[in-house]
């Protein structure tokens, strides 16, 4: 299990995703996990070993460096990554029952009736608030580790030197020195930024779909001052084959033919 | 998630690319990205670890370090190699929304002349013009200007592109101007080397293709020129002959049905 399998769970998305979807997944797996894995990874993984501090107490380092870095940067980084891409797989866990739902109803009522959803992919009734709610969490999600790393490590700089006062067992106040500090610090600017990045897609995304979907009700409803009643693309619950109908309604052989060219079945939008 | 998955991003736009692009491709991946992952990361593998200075002082090596590497070669190559692949991603991303238009025209039964099926639709190759000559030039543009910046940034951070064997230290917390010693100095120098050499030939790459992509405009434009210029003389003497023939023939069919001229 690595990022590897993650990308390959992911990369069903971008079929139901709008253009900024594709754009921040994209943003995600080359500036955020590409350059996680390639460079960041590295450049704290002497971490604790080359943190240095100026005394010869046994412990002291050990209880400084956990003062200091109660959880490393990189293994924060990680979870963000992973808790930022999770949300998009609801969209996946929609489509699949809608998927499951249409296939049950096929399998109840046969070939011949109509389908419950036109495209099951496609961001109408539920699956919009979906993907919204989606949207909504992966921004929470980007904000909330923003500030954690903001709080956790005073800012987003990375000083040369901590020093490590009333902290047993270390004697007195001890100077305590960072391993590549500067280099810490351009990755964290460098993965703080793609957030940012990230965030500004998220938000584009939202006010996108939002002034779509206004948009088309908007047009709708013009239409439905012209025409009457629009069919709309999920017709989930009321429908019913007009087979089934017929059988219901008469059983008299005469009045088949009549019924033959009967009605397409009543639909409801949802 | 690593520079396999980047080379299989890069290599579906490979498709769609001049001659010069494709060989691009290979000299960023063969020589540029393989030397990093098979040799150079081992090189500098060691780097903190044994960069040894001249005293028992602690948090002295560290803060040397610090101050000689800001950043690790390394990393700067690493990022160097991912910026310069990303503006392939905007080509992607236009033949992908071009695509996507093909698709929708070809469902609406605008196009079925030009495409069998979906499928071939998928299958053909883009060809560089219009919009997307504008997208991947713009591409290319950025790579250079990225390739020059990073060789740029190298320059400044480290003096020039050799790495000596011995620095003298004298920041807090070291006591006094301290000795530190690299490690490996001439095989990091070779490499530096190398990998500059390698960016110099991508840029020149890109470069030249650029070069080719403006004077192939050029010339498409300056041929449709002469194209039209012959045409309108050949449309004139078409129209007068058309009047002519449709004198004669209505000439005789006066003469046939007794007419009055």
């Amino acid at each position: 299990m690595d990022w590897k399998t993650l990308q390959a769970l992911l990369s069903g998305v971008n079929k139901y995703s709008t253009a900024f979807g594709r754009i921040w997944l994209s943003v995600v797996f080359v500036f955020r996990v590409l350059v996680y894995v390639v460079a960041a990874e590295r450049v704290w993984g002497d971490e604790q070993k080359d943190f240095d501090c100026n005394t010869k107490q046994p412990g002291c380092t050990n209880v400084c460096y956990d003062e200091f870095f109660p959880i490393s940067n990189i293994r924060l980084w990680a979870l963000q990554l992973i808790f930022v891409t999770c949300p998009s797989l609801l969209v996946i866990l929609h489509v699949a029952y809608r998927e499951e739902r249409e296939r049950r109803h096929r399998q109840k009522h046969g070939d011949q009736c109509s389908k419950l959803y036109d495209d099951t992919g496609k961001k109408h009734g539920g699956l919009w608030w979906t993907y919204l709610l989606s949207l909504v969490f992966k921004l929470l999600i980007e904000f909330l580790f923003l500030y954690l790393l903001h709080t956790l490590w005073y800012g987003f700089g990375m000083p040369r030197l901590v020093q490590c006062a009333n902290v047993a067992p270390c004697p007195n106040t001890v100077d305590c020195y960072i391993a590549r500090p500067t280099e810490k610090k351009l990755f964290t600017y460098f993965m703080v930024g793609a957030s940012a990045v990230c965030i500004v897609l998220t938000f584009c995304e939202i006010c996108y779909l939002i002034f779509h979907r206004v948009v088309r009700s908007l047009h709708r409803k013009g239409q439905r001052g012209g025409r009457g009643h629009a069919p709309s693309a999920s017709r989930a619950s009321t429908c019913r084959c007009h087979h089934k109908l017929l059988e219901a309604a008469d059983p008299s052989p005469d009045s088949r033919d009549s019924k033959l060219c009967a009605s397409a079945p009543t639909m409801t939008p949802i | 998630m690593d520079w396999g998955t980047l080379h299989t991003f890069v290599g579906g736009v490979n498709k769609h690319s001049t001659s010069i692009g494709k060989v691009w491709v290979t000299v960023l991946f063969v020589f540029r990205v393989m030397i990093l992952v098979v040799a150079a990361q081992e090189v500098w593998g060691d780097e903190q670890e044994d960069f040894v200075c001249n005293t028992l002082q602690p948090g002295c090596r560290n803060v040397c370090y610090d101050h000689f590497f800001p950043v690790s070669h390394i990393r700067l190559w690493a990022l160097q190699l991912i910026f310069v692949s990303t503006p392939a991603l905007l080509v992607a991303m236009h033949v992908a929304y071009y695509r996507h238009e093909a698709a929708r025209r070809f469902r609406r039964g605008e196009t079925r002349s030009e495409f069998k099926d979906l499928e071939d639709i998928k299958r053909q190759k883009v060809r560089i013009e219009g919009s997307l000559w504008w997208t991947y030039t713009s591409s290319i543009f950025f790579r250079i200007v990225f390739e020059a910046a990073f060789m740029y940034v190298f320059y400044f951070l480290y003096n020039g592109y050799h790495l000596p064997w011995v620095l003298k230290c004298g920041i807090q917390p070291c006591p006094n101007l301290v000795d530190c010693f690299i490690s490996r100095p001439t095989e990091k120098t070779v490499f530096t080397i190398f990998m500059i050499s390698a960016s110099v030939i991508c840029m020149l790459l890109n470069v030249a293709e650029l070069c080719y992509l403006l004077l192939k405009v050029c010339f498409r434009r300056s041929k449709r020129a002469q194209t039209q210029k012959a045409a309108p003389n050949h449309a004139l003497k078409e129209s007068k002959q058309n009047e002519m023939n449709e004198l004669i023939s209505e000439g005789g069919q006066n003469a046939i049905t007794g007419f009055p001229s």
